[in-house]
């Protein structure tokens, strides 16, 4: 017993010395650092495309309000289909819609042409500062969603029990859900999509609407294609939640129902009696068809931030994971994508819900 | 004219015997035989031929008183090395060619006294002529030397030497001989090194080197695990990678271009808990051989080093054993005969413990949750080694053996999670590891000739699996009926099945051939996923499978030892190889040749060539060791890899007690396999191959060595220079960068301190450039795209900034009891927490203020700024061995 107390106390003087953690050190790696032109641009079919243009910054630098990386005196020329189109004139997009934090309005350059599926698009950016930088797309054309199949789990109309004047005479519906997005791959080539769902109306107290969503939270775990870019260790150790971007390489060709869960969907009603009435409530879903730079862009975040080689990148236990960049400096992304959306209606949702 | 000739022929015969029989006179003592010549052609008229050295410093004494010539020339030379030849009037003399002896073979096998265990590398020196040799890996030595009385001398360090005295040996004798321990070690004479010293100086090998069990042990390492690789680490030339790791980089080269093997058979996956610890345990093994330089034809298949492992036979006398803990493991190991003299046993087993502190301190984490519904953990995690091997000696010349080694990981979690009449299961399991299994039968054919066939079943395999299962009840239901259920499982392994010969051929004492060939079966399972989703009545299966692979792979090989004369000494022979895969074929010559030329007793100098090449790689996403970490063969367009190094070196021995070594080296390597950049882009299991990219790389470096292998304080120093790069056309913008592991300059000393009987003192500080890392410092806006934002990192040059310079010492101290002994270990003695990264991060500018991290106006109270990470402090450990 004498022997195993020393080992004992051995084991916990060792474990305390253990507990010395790791230890950080301030310093400047002194390495040659030069700001290069940054290019973002979304490209949508029948819309004017805006180009922001800024410049990259040192780490240390840091990026607060008082770091201006707007590149203003840029040239941005448009170069559609191999033909040079028109130079961007400088402008300023104001925020499309109210999210929280708010947006602020951007400086950027603006085209007048409106680009067309199949389109294929060649940016060029000159800096007499900041030097050259250049990217090229193909937009996409539209994959429509065939249809949206919602599948009642448990249903429960609560009626007026709020108590709040605002909602009076109106229901309350709690719901869980499945919906399956159906829509068919076109095949051809690899194709690569991004889903996105949300309300037709983000949340508000309005008293004269007819129906809002108080509590949306769609889980898409259930959908394998969304973790298809997920290694099982990550499964375990990482965050792989929000993703909704896949690519058609295990559905080519095919019809597929898209997996979309939600548990306590809350939402309110005026007319719980009146099915007939507005259909422009509900949940949107949006199936973008993205190029492969936007695919990979985000698949590249998600590496370098969330899985495993990303992760260990950061702390030196890994080569460094970069976003993917299809501008020429490496910096900046620009993207294309067509959309395609189909709505819910939360009458059709109480209609089918009731029926169960 | 017939009668002429014959009268002819009469007349000059008569004439001829006439002068044979002509008889003289002459006396002489002790005068020079030129004069005592002189005088006889002139006394016998005729004419004395020979060359003008032969009769030098050569003194005659003979009395003859009209005697015929023939036997006066007799009496003068027939104590000398001169014949003579009468034809006509000329007497020709000349150098009698010596009568050679006929040559007899000693052969047998060099054991251990009390356990009987085969000893490998014992030096046996056959007196007067000095024919040395020594014993392979199965004790086995085969001398042949000219009949006669010999003495015989068996030296292997750590052993007292065994001398035969003044044998007469007429005919091929086969002679077992077992050694005792040297006793000075038990007079507290530290036997550190091992064959090093005679290996250096008198071997053509490059760049070898034998650890024997006791250097590994003597070796001090973090949590006081002992370790091979870590040992191995202190060696010139090869660096040890991310600090704590049992990964090895020797020369600049990748840690997946190390052969690493366990009696001959290879063994993949070698490390434990991500490379903290390695595969091999130490109560196991018996000693290591490992080739950084120039590799023996035997050897192919990795470019930048073999280690093989041997492993104990166990003792055919008596049961032996020990029980070792330690702070992260325990492990136990016995040996001794099942069948005394004929089979013996050895058994090893290692486990490490965490788990035994896990599970309980997870069930009291649980147990304070005051809802049976509250989140609860389950976390364990495991290591386990597992070397066994039973020897059967049905004669003494003729043995089978049969060994398995089974090693695994197992980490296990389970979290669950309960509201309302819900709840949450989510359930991980991974197990990843090897199993090798080999049997053995090794023949002496003839006294000069050993031969060895193994077949072998080696098996790396990853397993994991993870699931999330929701379950939900009605308010008054009991039980939970399960909703959904999601569950993702990958595979991956490398299997090969192997067939081999070999062959231990001594004709000759300057002559020691080796020749061999074999045959594996390899096959693949580069990654298997299944994702099964049960959700109600829709059950979504996806099978994301990557074809596995068959591959055949054949070797030949020969190799010589020759030593034409005593100064020089050569090494040389061919591996020929054949990889048949997918319906392609390559096949390889790997020449290697080495020399070593003796300039004095205590002097050499060395060089040599050798080719090796690579079939099979791991494709390796981080410096640490992942379940995921695939083996993959070459496949589609991919070439095999291949390297070639020239080195050169000079020895030297002071006194037997030291060496002084240093060796030179530049190697170039193709077609070597690498991550493209953006290969992350790809989903996790398809076409893993293109993601992959081959290129070129150089290394090139000089390694200094002293040694001191004997005595009570032994140890060494030792300094290497390394410059190595890598190029290709689908990384880094297809420029040249530095490799990670280009450490330019390293400093080893390791000394040990055998105080008295005992104590024991260790140390070995390590001091070397710091790796290379890629360290962007430039960031881009995020066009926000994903459901998150993040900082862009703008691309670099690849490993484009150095780390600080590393320097670290550890201790060790032992304390020897009667019935074992503690180990007393510190780990970075001096707390000197070295930088493994550098990362991005945030400094509060009003520390103490509240939590920024969520705040969108954290700028305003944070400044990001560069960090080094500094990971290991001093770590104190300690373990007792208790030995039976």
């Amino acid at each position: 017993m004498a022997i195993l107390r020393k080992i004992y106390l051995l084991l916990l003087i060792s474990a305390l010395a253990m507990s010395l953690t790791s230890c950080y050190e301030n310093f400047e790696p002194d390495i040659e650092s030069v700001p290069v032109l940054c290019m973002n641009s979304e490209i949508t079919p029948g819309d004017s495309i805006n180009v922001f243009l800024t410049r990259t910054w040192c780490w240390s630098e840091g990026r607060d309000e008082s770091l201006d990386l707007d590149v203003t005196d840029a040239d941005v020329r448009l170069i559609v289909n191999g033909e040079y189109k028109e130079t961007l004139r400088p402008g300023i997009l104001q925020p499309s819609h109210i999210v929280y934090p708010m947006p602020k309005e951007r400086k950027c350059y603006q085209s007048q042409y409106r680009p067309k599926s199949g389109d294929e698009i060649r940016l060029e950016a000159s800096s007499p500062k900041y030097g050259e930088a250049f990217a090229e797309v193909t937009v996409p054309y539209p994959v429509p969603i065939d249809r949206l199949e919602p599948q009642i789990q448990s249903f429960t109309a609560l009626g007026d029990t709020t108590g709040f004047p605002a909602v009076a005479n109106r229901c309350e519906f709690i719901m869980r859900f499945k919906l399956l997005v159906h829509f068919t791959d076109p095949g051809e080539s690899v194709n690569y999509y991004d889903l996105s769902v949300g309300p037709t109306r983000y949340v508000n107290y309005d008293n004269e609407a007819e129906a809002y969503l108080s509590s949306f939270f769609p889980d898409f775990t259930g959908e394998p294609l969304f973790t298809e870019h997920v290694s099982i260790l990550e499964s375990v150790i990482a965050d792989t939640s929000g993703y909704t971007i896949f690519s058609d390489r295990q559905i080519n060709g095919h019809s597929y129902p898209l997996r979309i869960s939600y548990d306590d969907c809350s939402f309110y009603y005026r007319n719980p009696t009146n099915l007939d009435g507005p259909k422009e409530y509900g949940i949107k879903v949006s199936l973008r068809h993205v190029d492969p730079t936007y695919y990979k862009h985000v698949i590249s975040v998600w590496e370098a931030n969330d899985a495993i080689v990303g992760s260990l990148g950061g702390v030196g236990l890994a080569p460094a994971v970069y976003p993917y960049s299809n501008v020429s400096t490496k910096a900046g992304v620009v993207a294309a994508y067509a959309v395609s959306e189909l709505t819910l209606p939360m009458v059709d949702l109480i209609r089918i819900a009731g029926k169960k | 004219m017939i009668r002429l000739r014959i009268i002819a022929f009469l007349a000059l015969t008569m004439i001829a015997f006439s002068m044979i029989a002509q008889k003289v006179s002459i006396k002489a003592n002790n005068l020079p035989a030129e004069k005592v010549f002189a005088e006889l052609m002139n006394r016998s008229g005729k004419n004395f031929i020979y060359p003008s050295d032969l009769l030098k410093s050569l003194r005659v004494t003979v009395t003859a008183n009209n005697e015929p010539l023939e036997q006066v020339l007799n009496k003068m030379l027939s104590k000398t090395e001169i014949g003579y030849r009468i034809r006509g009037n000329n007497v020709m003399l000349f150098r009698k060619e010596k009568p050679q002896p006929r040559k007899v073979t000693l052969s047998g096998f060099v054991r251990e006294e009390g356990s009987e265990e085969a000893i490998p590398g014992v030096i046996i020196t056959v007196l007067p002529s000095n024919i040395r040799t020594a014993t392979n890996a199965q004790g086995f030595y085969s001398v042949t030397f000219p009949a006669g009385e010999v003495s015989v001398n068996f030296s292997g360090v750590g052993y007292e030497t065994h001398k035969v005295e003044d044998v007469r040996l007429s005919a091929s004798k086969k002679m077992d001989v077992t050694l005792s321990e040297d006793s000075k070690m038990l007079e507290g004479v530290t036997v550190i090194g091992n064959l090093n010293t005679e290996r250096a100086i008198n071997s053509a090998e490059i760049g070898s080197l034998n650890v024997s069990r006791a250097s590994i042990l003597a070796t001090p390492v973090i949590f006081g695990e002992s370790d091979v690789i870590k040992t191995l680490q202190l060696e010139p030339g090869v660096s040890a990678g991310v600090e704590g790791m049992a990964g090895m980089n020797v020369h600049g080269g990748g840690s997946d271009e190390n052969l690493y093997m366990l009696d001959n058979i290879p063994l993949y996956q070698v490390n434990h808990l991500g490379g903290l610890f390695s595969a091999f345990n130490t109560e196991a093994l018996r000693n290591v051989d490992f080739y950084k330089s120039s590799f023996p034809a035997k050897y192919d298949g990795r470019l930048s080093s073999y280690m093989d492992v041997n492993t104990k036979d166990g003792s055919m006398e008596s049961h032996h054993g020990g029980v070792k803990i330690g702070l992260t493991s325990a492990a136990v190991n016995v040996d001794g005969p099942i069948w005394k003299g004929h089979t013996s046993y050895s058994i090893a087993a290692r486990r490490s413990w965490y788990d035994v502190f896990t599970f309980p301190v997870c069930a009291i984490i649980n147990s304070f949750k005051e809802d049976k519904d509250d989140e609860k953990i389950n976390f364990g995690y495991a290591f386990t080694d597992i070397n066994a091997k039973i020897n059967h000696r049905f004669s003494d010349r003729s043995r089978v053996y049969a060994m398995f080694y089974y090693g695994e990981d197992y980490l296990n979690l389970k979290n669950s999670y309960a509201w309302n009449n819900e709840k949450d299961i989510d359930k991980s399991n991974l197990r990843w590891g090897n199993i090798v299994a080999s049997a053995g039968w090794n023949y002496v054919l003839s006294p000069n000739l050993f031969g060895e066939v193994t077949g072998a079943f080696s098996r790396y395999s990853s397993n994991l699996m993870h699931s999330e299962e929701s379950l939900e009840k009605e308010d008054d239901d009991k039980d939970y009926t399960q909703e959904t259920f999601d569950k993702v499982s990958t595979r991956n392994y490398i299997q090969d099945w192997i067939l081999k010969c070999d062959f231990d051929w001594r004709p000759h004492p300057a002559h020691r051939v080796t020749f061999g060939g074999g045959y594996t079966r390899h096959s693949f399972l580069p990654s298997l996923t299944k994702r099964t989703l049960i959700s109600g009545d829709l059950t979504a299966e996806v099978e994301d499978r990557v074809d596995s692979y068959g591959a055949n792979e054949f070797n030949l090989y020969a190799g010589a030892d020759w030593t034409p004369f005593s100064q020089l000494r050569l090494n040389y022979g061919l591996h020929y190889s054949i990889f048949n895969i997918d319906g392609k074929t390559h096949n390889t010559l790997s020449p290697r040749v080495s020399f070593r030329f003796q300039t004095g007793k205590n002097w050499s100098i060395k060089g040599g060539y050798s080719r090796t090449v690579q079939y099979v790689h791991q494709l390796l996403q981080s410096s640490i060791s992942l379940p995921t970490d695939q083996w993959v063969p070459i496949v589609g367009d991919q070439r095999p890899q291949i390297a070639d190094k020239i080195a050169i070196g000079g020895y030297y021995s002071l006194n037997n007690q030291f060496t002084f070594s240093v060796e030179a080296y530049y190697k170039w390597m193709k077609n070597l396999l690498e991550y493209a950049d953006e290969y992350y882009l790809l989903p996790p299991d398809e076409e893993w191959n293109s993601k992959l990219t081959a290129g070129s790389g150089t290394a090139k470096g000089i390694d200094f060595k002293i040694s001191k292998d004997y005595g009570k304080i032994s140890g060494h120093i030792a300094y290497s220079l390394l410059w190595a790069d890598r190029q290709y056309p689908d990384k880094n913008g297809g420029k040249k960068f530095p490799a990670r592991f280009d450490n330019r300059h390293k400093i080893n000393v390791m000394v040990n301190w055998k105080i008295s009987q005992k104590w024991d003192v260790s140390a070995s500080w390590i001091g070397m450039s710091g790796n290379r890392i890629t360290l962007p410092t430039q960031m881009w806006e995020d066009p926000s795209l994903g459901p998150w934002n993040y900082d862009m990192l703008l691309p670099v040059e690849e490993n484009n900034y150095r780390l600080p310079f590393y320097h670290r010492l550890d201790l060790n101290f032992r304390r020897t009891t009667r019935h074992g002994y503690w180990d007393f270990s510190l780990y970075n003695a001096y707390c000197n927490m070295n930088p493994i990264a550098v990362v991005r991060d945030y400094d509060d500018i009003y520390p103490g203020s509240w939590d920024t991290s969520w705040d969108e106006n954290a700028h305003n109270y944070t400044k990001p700024v560069f960090k080094k990470l500094k990971l290991i402090p001093i770590i104190p450990s300690v373990s007792y061995t208790w030995l039976f």
